[in-house]
């Protein structure tokens, strides 16, 4: 995250309530240019909320918002930031050539201009064929691009994607996931993006802001935030995690079984209660003194549920998680 | 199986019965009549089952072609100004207002529990040479005599019918906007479209199938009406509902007023499928 430059989105101690309640309760959080952002966390932790904030939806109750230096409000009308809507928010009666179009309409762009730039952005997201056609005739998948196209042709500093998503199935998903990031750096351009979903999260983010409540549990590299989750909150919710005794605990990839375990790294014995085998990876729940530990193993293994185990793991696996308090 | 399909027709039955008794009762079987009627005619004051174009041919004279003209012209009108009157209005109560939302609904629902009689009376009262507009007028200074125009005119038809049909036009047009995604209207906006932008582009035509249905809803009223114009109509000012009601009244002309029935209802078909046609926006379902 360069040191000097300004930052593209600069949030400053914003508070956002509806009622009494506080949907986002104090965020500082400063996005460098070019990076790829998420916000992660649980259905109702205020990603959205703080995504609407950044593009001059919402106004906040406190704090401040910058993007590109300048405050954003929500009279604003030259933004740095476009929005990728969660249900697309395609102009149905439009056709993808006029939706992409829109922008640079509104922009005042003089005619030709707008016409090259268009076609430009519909070849660039495979989206020629299919110009004359309106929202309804696309699938799911093209229709996100056709939203994409729509913000990005305009040339925002700021990309805002809320689940964008969300409503494609798992095998779309995974392709649009790679098509976002290939994007991404392709333009060049910030994007924040909000998910619920970690395993997308860690696929395609420079940096993720996992969120709890309201507030930022922790901000960090994918590798960070895996690997040093600053509190059990983070731990539970990027990934799976054993909890242990004290402030310790273990991924489920990290704990040895059998005789692969080195000396110094044994930690007891348990029982195989539940075992199922899941094509790359086999899960294990052992259980052990009334409580359950969930191993991983890469590939098939030879074990039971029945069967009696040893389980361990290396010291420098283990995640020292700080207590609640002493945050 | 056969028991199944047995057990399924009579459900459609029940289902499907009894409305379908109702319409032919109280729609199909009215209209077949006139539809009859209209090409019989009268001899001595009986109807006689004589085929005959006659009673087509008779509305093609120019009494009757211009009542025809003049009807239309004031139908439409009433649906342009109820438009123009009503749209702002239905805009307001769906997207501007949240405090006072409801009662302006019931303001504009209101009207709707009183008689049309009884409005279309309020109007001669305001109207009339010693109503309330005059009275008014000559207090003010602005005039010495009463204005005669403001009573019995295509002025007070048209007026009365714009304030007895805008409810109608009013309820489905603000159906419409009140389900209108405002996600739409935060991309527009995001897109960097003003208000008065975002209206034209994007409101608007998404608007459009509602201000059709309001259209017809207030033109095919229009076309029948009859108490209004009656009331409020100048000697000159008559309405072809008028000329109808005299068919089957004191001239006792069924045939006639029956071929004149289905004319309107052809005009109004023709103009219900221009209106539902205008008021389909482009890459939505027909
Ligand atoms: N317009 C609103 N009015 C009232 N409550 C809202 C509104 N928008 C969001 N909330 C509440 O604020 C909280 C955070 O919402 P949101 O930002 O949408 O969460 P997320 O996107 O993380 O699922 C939720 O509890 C939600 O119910
Ligand atoms: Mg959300």
């Amino acid at each position: 995250m360069g040191g000097t430059e300004q930052p593209d989105v600069r949030l400053r101690g914003v508070v956002k309530r509806f009622g009494a309640f506080e949907a986002v309760a104090g965020i500082d959080l400063d996005v460098a240019p070019g990076q790829f952002v998420t916000l992660l966390g649980p259905s109702g932790c205020g990603k959205t909320t703080t995504l609407r904030i950044i593009g001059g939806f919402e106004q906040p109750d406190a704090g401040e918002v910058f993007v590109a230096g300048v405050p954003v409000d929500s009279e604003t009308t030259k933004r740095h930031t476009r929005m990728v809507f969660q249900s697309y928010a395609l102009f149905p009666h439009m056709t993808v050539r006029q939706n992409v179009a829109f922008g640079l309409r509104m922009d005042k762009v003089p005619k030709g201009e707008i016409g090259a730039r268009v076609e430009a952005m519909l070849a660039n997201l495979g989206l020629s064929d299919q110009a004359e056609k309106y929202p309804r005739q696309l699938s799911g998948g093209q229709q996100q691009r056709v939203a994409l196209a729509r913000a990005l042709v305009t040339q925002p500093r700021v990309l805002l994607l809320d689940e964008p998503l969300g409503a494609l199935d798992l095998k779309m998903r995974k392709r649009m996931q790679g098509e976002l990031k290939a994007l991404q750096r392709n333009v060049g351009i910030t994007f924040i993006y909000v998910t619920h979903d970690q395993e997308e999260a860690m696929n395609l983010s420079d940096v993720i802001v996992v969120m709890e409540k309201g507030r930022i549990a922790q901000v960090g590299t994918p590798e960070d935030v895996y690997r040093r989750p600053a509190n059990a909150y983070v731990a539970d919710f990027v990934g799976e995690t054993n909890f242990l005794a004290g402030n310790l605990a273990v991924r489920p990839e990290n704990v040895l079984i059998g005789d692969v375990i080195p000396s110094g790294a044994a930690r007891g014995k348990g029982m195989v209660r539940a075992k199922s085998f899941l094509g790359a990876s086999t899960r294990l729940e052992i259980e052990t003194e009334g409580t359950t530990l969930v191993a991983t193993l890469p590939g098939a293994v030879s074990i039971a549920t029945g069967d009696p185990i040893a389980f361990g793991w290396r010291d420098e696996d283990a995640l020292h998680l700080p207590t609640k308090d002493s945050k | 199986m056969a028991a199944r399909k047995t057990r399924q027709i009579a459900a459609a039955t029940a289902f499907l019965g009894p409305p379908s008794l109702w319409i032919g009762a109280l729609f199909i079987l009215p209209m077949a009549t006139m539809a009859l009627l209209s090409f019989w005619r009268v001899v001595d004051y009986n109807i006689v089952a004589d085929w005959t174009l006659a009673n087509y041919e008779r509305l093609a004279r120019p009494l009757y072609l211009g009542i025809f003209w003049r009807t239309i012209k004031i139908a439409l009108l009433v649906t342009v100004i109820c438009a123009l009157v009503g749209y702002p209005v239905a805009y307001f109560l769906a997207r501007k207002t949240k405090r006072f939302q409801l009662i302006l609904l019931v303001l504009v629902i209101l009207p709707l529990w009183t008689s049309y009689l009884v409005r279309t009376y309020a109007w001669m009262l305001i109207l009339g040479t010693n109503g309330a507009v005059n009275q008014a007028l000559q207090g003010l200074g602005l005039t010495d005599t009463p204005v005669s125009w403001l009573l019995y005119s295509d002025f007070a038809v048209t007026l009365a019918l714009v304030h007895i049909y805008v409810p109608f036009f009013i309820l489905p047009l603000y159906a419409v906007l009140e389900k209108l995604d405002p996600r739409l209207l935060e991309a527009a906006k995001d897109l960097g479209g003003g208000r008065w932008r975002t209206f034209l582009h994007v409101t608007l035509p998404l608007s459009l199938p509602g201000v059709a249905t309001g259209c017809l809803f207030v033109f095919i009223p229009s076309m029948g009406a009859f108490v209004t114009p009656e009331l409020l109509g100048g000697a000159r000012s008559i309405m072809i509902g008028s000329v109808v009601a005299q068919q089957f009244g004191v001239a006792y002309d069924y045939p006639l007023g029956s071929a004149m029935s289905l004319t309107i209802l052809a005009i109004i078909l023709v103009a219900a499928t221009l209106f539902l046609r205008a008021g389909r926006p482009a890459g939505t379902a027909p």
